[in-house]
């Protein structure tokens, strides 16, 4: 996995890095709210040029699930 | 839509903000969370209306506009740009223009745009000043905190506010504002006023703040840089760049796909208001400026709920905020 994906979902999650990993279940690790999904809509945007919606969140459970949506 | 209306300029801006100030901390139920949607949303305080009828700021900025420039004569129409008109019928701007003093003969419309407003606004008056030869009054503005309901999630982004923009007729032809004017209703689900006319049921504001965000950042620099592309903008004579303030977040996402280098003229600030939906750009003016007279050539994009977006550039040499 992309260490500037890792990096960039630490910020959004309020954790430090070496905390995650691809099968780390982020629902489970913060109270991943409405601020959070808006901010990873940005990075997917700002990042990678890529648009994802809600709905496309909401079908991930893992990192690794979410970093598969910029494929 | 690409396009420009010429002989027109803008001369007077007055605003009101809604008279209840409201922290928005008062929103939350922790100290936690307030900080980290305020740090995100850059909005600590909104306003809002004591008065469910938005026609009494409005009337208010009339008697305003008229105590400064004494020209009843000159106005030939009255838009209001509002998405919680007094009623749906009659329009709200035939009544305003009764309050206010103006005779029969003034051509009156209501537009309901949302933060799109002032664009939209703008771009009809212009049409009608030019095509009346008179001068056009622009209302914007809304009392949505009252059609929010108990919805938590939206109480601290939303503030009340109303505006009045005076658009001129002038015989200069070089006077002219540009427009690009971008429309799509597939968003048609992301914001909305649920309830229906027809089963009298209460309204409420809804939104999908995510789809809302994809939308903004996408669409709304892409009018911007269009307008600037296609009328072959000169953008060192940009003084200010005026985009609706939805929120603090939105505004730096949006800035920064603006093909601008200096993006310090991209002002951004609804920290004391909230959104003010089509009277944020005004608003905007003058928090950053005061009651003063700008100058220069001004951008300003507004954008939301339709979805709609509308971008201008304009002279404001003869602007004088009110």
């Amino acid at each position: 996995m992309d260490i500037k994906f890792l990096e960039l979902m630490a910020d959004v999650l309020e954790l430090e890095p070496s905390e995650l990993k691809g099968e780390s279940k982020f629902r489970e690790l913060v109270d991943f709210d409405s601020l959070c999904v808006l901010s990873t809509v940005a990075i997917f945007s700002d990042e990678f040029g890529k648009t994802i919606s809600s709905d496309d969140i909401k079908e991930c459970e893992t990192l690794a699930d979410l970093y598969s949506l910029l494929n | 839509m690409l396009t420009s209306v010429t002989n027109v300029l803008v001369k007077r801006v007055i605003n009101i903000l809604g008279e209840v100030e409201r922290d928005v901390s008062d929103f939350f139920d922790d100290d936690v969370s307030f900080k980290r949607v305020s740090h995100v949303t850059g909005i600590k305080k909104t306003t809002q209306f004591a008065s469910q009828s938005i026609l009494e700021p409005f009337a208010e900025l009339g008697a305003k506009y008229f105590e400064n420039t004494h020209t009843k004569d000159e106005v030939v129409a009255v838009v209001v740009v509002s998405q919680t008109r007094e009623k749906l019928l009659p329009n709200t701007s035939i009544v305003l223009a009764e309050r206010i003093g103006l005779p029969n003969s003034t051509v009156c419309i209501d537009l309901p745009f949302g933060c799109s407003g002032f664009g939209n606004g703008l771009y009809h008056s212009s049409l009608l000043s030019k095509n009346l030869k008179g001068t056009v009054l622009l209302f914007l503005g809304d009392n949505i905190t009252h059609f929010l309901g108990s919805d938590n999630t939206l109480l601290p982004i939303f503030g009340d506010a109303a505006s009045l923009v005076e658009i001129c007729h002038t015989s200069n032809f070089d006077e002219k504002i540009f427009f690009d004017i971008f429309s799509d209703g597939s968003g048609r689900e992301d914001i909305q006023m649920e309830g229906s006319i027809f089963n009298n049921s209460n309204f409420k504001l809804s939104m999908n703040g995510t789809n809302v965000l994809t939308f903004a950042i996408n669409q709304a620099p892409k009018s911007v840089n269009r307008l600037v592309d296609y009328f072959d903008i000169d953008t060192s004579l940009v003084s200010g760049i005026y985009l609706h303030q939805a929120n603090k977040f939105v505004v730096e996402k949006v800035s920064s796909r603006i093909n601008f280098l200096d993006k310090s003229i991209i002002f951004n600030d609804c920290s004391e208001t909230g959104n003010t939906g089509p009277a944020s750009i005004p608003v905007l003016m003058e928090r950053i400026h005061g009651k003063n007279k700008l100058n220069g050539f001004i951008l300003t994009c507004g954008f939301g709920v339709g979805w709609s977006v509308c971008s201008a550039y304009f002279n404001v040499d003869n602007l004088q905020i009110i």
